[in-house]
């Protein structure tokens, strides 16, 4: 006969479930094991005495605890954290449309603003000027509407979405291609519109020459901001555009202030009338940005408060 | 017995705080016992206590049923009591629980045990180590099967069964001379 001796604390402290009984029955016959029993017994009685006699928790504990929870039961340390839900596609041609159009909301809206003001307030000046000269007030406004977005769009000075995107899957090259494309995009596409709106209400005007007129200068000048503004920062690509525009300004107004010869500032015209080589120069600065870009380590300048 | 508890953390869970009112009526006292008898201090296991159901009412929702809720409340008041231990943890030397395998026939310590009275044992009781005390009050005050206390010392039930014999072969070592002598 087996002995219930590992039952027998269970027993002896009243918890045993099931074969109570038979535990009972076994120790009628057996001395040793009404021994051990006796001695669980008296060795339940000590620990549950010694719990029984142990004052309860004041009422005053369970308030503190009642103030210590949270409006709702749940993990009160789990702030919301932001997850990327939004499914971007699997096939490329989804995929590049996708990173394409996220970036619009994640470029800030002035930058969209002054592009757009500039825009506009070029085709009205062209529209204006006396025949002949539209080509050059747009060429004057629409590249400089490009570079400055340009240097706001790709610079990465205080852009709490840029911190995001650099913790996303998709690459900061890509992201940073993604941006200037849209910027250019769009600054081409108001700068097209404001052309064909100028045509129509000044009859005689070819639109192809305006468009040449201001889509040349706005390659080298928004290469230029981009690369300024990636490489180094949003402000040095903006102050250069408008340091080019301003040569460029006293250059065709023959205005040379003093201490600058107008040939120093006729050094900035190949860049407003770019040819061939120019334009070449422009497509390299930009695909070299585009390679150095994410490899520069962000000095602390650089980094949001 | 857990048939209450189940239910009951389940509208905790939901956010119902009478339901976690009840929980705490049904365990607080036993759940205090168990810390001070760890501790062996009021205040210290009071605060394990006060943590224990914070910690019940923040992760009521994550409970997986895989012991029963006691179980699991003794298994969270038992992580909160040893955080505010200072170092000496219940974990008695293994060469000891093996030398106490149970025997079927009582030796001598055993029958003195069996005819002590309770006082002399409730005198012994308080000279425990804390391992010895925890594995009492786990089995034989708290009613927790061997199954169930492995899993909050995470011990094997093995362990369970010859460190319970080895705390009450220390408590009866334990009892006073006198006592011993006047029940012969």
């Amino acid at each position: 006969m087996t002995h219930p001796t590992h039952r027998l604390p269970a027993y002896a402290a009243g918890h045993l479930t099931g074969d109570a009984a038979a535990v009972t029955a076994h120790l009628a016959g057996c001395t040793s094991c009404a021994t051990q029993a006796r001695a669980w017994q008296a060795t339940a009685t000590a620990v549950r005495d010694a719990t029984a006699h142990l004052a309860p928790p004041p009422p005053s504990l369970f308030t503190a605890i009642r103030h210590h929870l949270t409006p709702t039961p749940g993990p009160a340390a789990t702030r919301p954290v932001p997850t990327y839900r939004g499914d971007i596609g699997t096939r490329p041609l989804h995929r590049a449309l996708a990173i394409l159009t996220r970036q619009r909301t994640l470029i800030r809206w002035p930058v969209w603003t002054l592009a757009a003001a500039l825009i506009a307030g070029g085709a009205v000046l062209a529209a204006l000027a006396p025949t002949g000269h539209a080509a050059q007030v747009l060429a004057m406004t629409v590249p400089l509407a490009a570079a400055l977005a340009v240097a706001g769009a790709c610079g990465t000075d205080n852009d709490p979405p840029a911190e995001l995107a650099a913790a996303l899957p998709t690459p900061p090259r890509v992201v940073l291609l993604a941006r200037l494309t849209l910027v250019l995009t769009a600054t081409v596409t108001a700068g097209l519109l404001a052309t064909l709106a100028l045509t129509a209400l000044t009859p005689g005007g070819g639109a192809a020459g305006l468009v040449t007129a201001w889509f040349g200068p706005l390659v080298p000048l928004s290469a230029t901001s981009f690369a300024l503004s990636v490489l180094w920062r949003p402000s040095a690509g903006v102050t250069t555009a408008l340091a080019l525009w301003l040569a460029r300004a006293l250059s065709i107004g023959q205005v040379t202030p003093t201490g600058l010869s107008p040939a120093a500032l006729r050094l900035a015209d190949p860049l407003w009338t770019p040819g061939p080589a120019v334009l070449t120069a422009a497509a390299a600065l930009v695909a070299a940005t585009l390679l150095l870009g994410p490899r520069l380590p962000r000095h602390a300048g650089h980094i949001p408060r | 017995m857990d048939d209450t508890d189940l239910p009951l953390l389940r509208l905790v869970a939901a956010g119902d705080e009478h339901a976690f009112e009840l929980l705490y009526t049904r365990h607080a006292h036993a759940l205090l016992a168990y810390a001070q008898g760890l501790l062996r201090d009021r205040g210290a296991a009071e605060e394990a206590l006060q943590e224990t159901f914070i910690a019940l009412w923040r992760s009521a929702h994550a409970y997986e049923g895989r012991s029963t809720v006691r179980t699991w409340l003794y298994g969270i008041c038992r992580r909160q009591a040893l955080k505010r231990m200072n170092g000496d943890r219940p974990a008695p030397h293994p060469l000891d629980e093996a030398a106490h395998l149970p025997s079927t026939e009582p030796d001598p310590e055993t029958v003195a045990l069996a005819r002590a009275d309770t006082a002399a044992v409730a005198a012994a009781l308080t000279t425990l180590p804390a391992a010895h005390r925890e594995v009492l009050t786990l089995a034989l005050s708290a009613g927790l099967s061997h199954a169930e206390i492995s899993q909050i010392l995470d011990i094997p039930v093995g362990t369970v069964k010859s460190r319970l014999f080895t705390a009450r072969a220390t408590l009866a070592r334990a009892l006073p001379v006198e006592a011993e002598g006047r029940t012969r």
